[in-house]
């Protein structure tokens, strides 16, 4: 699950930031030259839209590097397929 | 509160003076006083000194950090001409930018390094890297400066599609913040939570108004983690906190029992950047009922031109309040006419905040006309003497605080394959208040529209990419050629 998420992550980042050439997951925001807070947001906007997904603001806040989207996504496509199955099996029902 | 300040190096040197021991500066866990940051900023004039002419140009790129405010007012004590730098500054613009200013020095981190090489910059720019460069205390001949001097050169979005070079003197900068403190009863017992852009000049503002008055700033690389910065204002009672509507949206929405409790300690906030809706207004009043809550109306051009208190003005809610201080406002028409009251037309705006011309730009220069600056905002002044904001005149997007020109992005796009005309418009958005759409008149239905976002990636700012992409028959336009966005954002409001 996660090699899938990261190449697909991967593509979003550069979208939001198209100049960086080498992207490091583990690299802090701080170091990129243009992670400000305009571009958190756009970045959290674009994921939230590629993976079909809602961050938490506690959530966006604590975000410090490109690799602790990883577990989130995981985390919220996991459950939002859990629900979806719930709910076919109460349809099935 | 009387400030003696001429020019803005008497801001520092004044409460330097005033205050030696008085904390001047927090950030995260660092603290310097004003004599300290007197002390590393004349450190850095010294080195800079032996490197430049007096009115040579520098260039400032750096995230929100105290080298930040250390190499500004260092700058103006070497002689030098600050050329503020945003840090998301694309690469092309970055090197406009350096060629048309001549400048040959930039102040900086590391991690800009390679926006020189990549701008292609590094063979005429001698890159000073804040993080690395030792500045030994030296002896050297701080600058006179006179308030007529340049102090600053902000390139701003302005009323045509080409971003100006302002050229900022020393007195509107003072003057603007004479204004600020004036308005707002700034004290130097205030603490100021700034956790906007030092590069933009509201965060900016921010800094010549409390090191005038001797108060005291907590600094924030940026407004990521809002939870840990209202909790800053409640464990060091930060006084004052300035936001952009957008930053203000968030936390009624998400943070509401936390700037609830802020609400013991700031005696005032300040928005500005875009206008507010009145319901957010009356939001932040409900939250907060002892905290003023004040909006300013202002250009880089014409800083703080007015001011307006919600909470004593709530009938004048859609208004961005009266003039300043020593400030003119008139409304004209497109014969530079004056308007009467309740009449709509261009604002213009008279005094001494009110800057030289723009570098380079005759043409520009002219909206400068007896003293008053032709703003291209449209609005109208009510029988109160209240400005009321309708507009931009030239559809400027406000995307979070940034503006970008519709046509600079179309350039972009009518320039990829397959394209036969395009046109950009801003459309609403919660959370950054507007983002960019582009409406595209293509060749083959099967376009792909990634390569607009490719192609646009590569030359602009990430903030200037288009969200969303719509394929239409044909891109509206009146009967001599001149686009029609307002039909297009019609359009987008009713789907």
């Amino acid at each position: 699950m996660v090699g899938g998420i990261e190449p697909k992550l991967k593509k979003v980042f550069l979208k939001v930031f198209p100049s960086i050439r080498n992207v490091d997951f583990k690299k802090n925001r701080d170091s990129f030259e243009n992670w400000d807070s305009l571009n958190h947001l756009q970045l959290v906007s674009e994921i939230e839209a590629v993976f079909g997904i809602n961050l938490e603001m506690e959530e966006i806040a604590g975000i410090e590097k490109l690799a602790d989207f990883v577990p989130l996504i995981l985390k919220k496509t996991n459950k939002q397929s859990f629900s979806t199955n719930k709910q076919s099996f109460s349809t099935n029902k | 509160m009387r400030i003696y300040a001429r020019t803005i190096v008497d801001f520092l040197d004044n409460s330097a003076k005033l205050y030696p021991d008085k904390t001047a500066l927090f950030f995260e866990k660092t603290e310097y006083t004003y004599s300290q940051v007197k002390d590393y900023s004349e450190r850095v004039a010294g080195f800079l000194s032996r490197r430049i002419k007096k009115r040579d140009f520098i260039g400032l790129l750096m995230s929100n950090r105290p080298e930040f405010i250390i190499s500004y007012f260092a700058i103006f004590k070497a002689g030098g001409i600050v050329l503020l730098l945003d840090q998301g500054i694309s690469d092309d613009n970055f090197q406009k930018r350096i060629i048309e200013t001549k400048t040959h020095i930039v102040l900086s981190e590391t991690k800009f390094k390679e926006k020189l090489s990549r701008a292609k910059l590094l063979k005429k720019v001698d890159f000073i890297d804040i993080e690395k460069q030792e500045f030994e205390v030296s002896k050297f001949k701080k600058a006179a400066l006179k308030p007529s001097d340049i102090s600053t050169i902000i390139y701003t979005s302005g009323a045509t599609s080409e971003p100006k070079a302002a050229r900022l003197r020393h007195y509107n900068v003072v003057a603007a913040t004479k204004n600020i403190i004036n308005y707002l009863e700034i004290r130097k017992d205030d603490i100021d939570v700034n956790i906007s852009s030092l590069s933009h000049s509201f965060g900016l503002g921010h800094v010549h108004t409390m090191f005038a008055s001797g108060g005291s700033i907590i600094l924030f690389k940026n407004s990521i983690n809002l939870k840990g910065i209202l909790k800053t204002i409640v464990e060091k009672k930060a006084t004052t906190f300035a936001a952009t509507p957008a930053i203000l949206r968030l936390i009624t929405n998400h943070l509401r029992t936390e700037i609830k409790e802020c609400g013991n300690y700031l005696r005032l906030i300040q928005t500005n950047i875009s206008p507010l809706e009145p319901d957010l207004v009356r939001d932040i009043l409900g939250l907060l009922p002892k905290t003023k809550f004040c909006y300013y109306y202002g250009l880089s051009e014409a800083s703080r031109a007015t001011f307006l208190t919600f909470n004593n003005n709530l009938k004048k809610i859609k208004s961005v309040g009266k003039s300043s201080p020593s400030v003119e406002i008139k409304i004209v028409d497109p014969f530079d006419k004056k308007l009467d009251v309740g009449k709509s037309g261009e604002i213009c705006i008279k005094g001494t905040i009110v800057i030289k011309d723009y570098l380079n730009n005759t043409k520009a220069s002219k909206r400068i006309k007896n003293g008053w600056f032709h703003t291209g905002d449209y609005g109208y002044l009510d029988k109160d003497g209240f400005l009321f904001f309708q507009g931009r005149r030239d559809d400027i997007i406000n995307i979070s605080g940034e503006k970008v020109f519709p046509e600079e992005v179309e350039e972009y796009i009518r320039g990829v394959p397959g394209i036969l005309d395009a046109a950009v418009v801003g459309v609403p958005d919660k959370l950054l208040g507007e983002t960019i759409t582009a409406f595209i008149k293509v060749k083959n239905k099967r376009f792909d529209k990634d390569l607009i976002i490719q192609a646009c990636r590569e030359k602009l700012e990430s903030y200037k990419v288009p969200k969303s992409i719509q394929i239409i028959q044909e891109i509206p336009r009146t009967n001599n050629g001149k686009l029609r966005r307002n039909v297009l954002r019609s359009g987008y409001e009713l789907q």
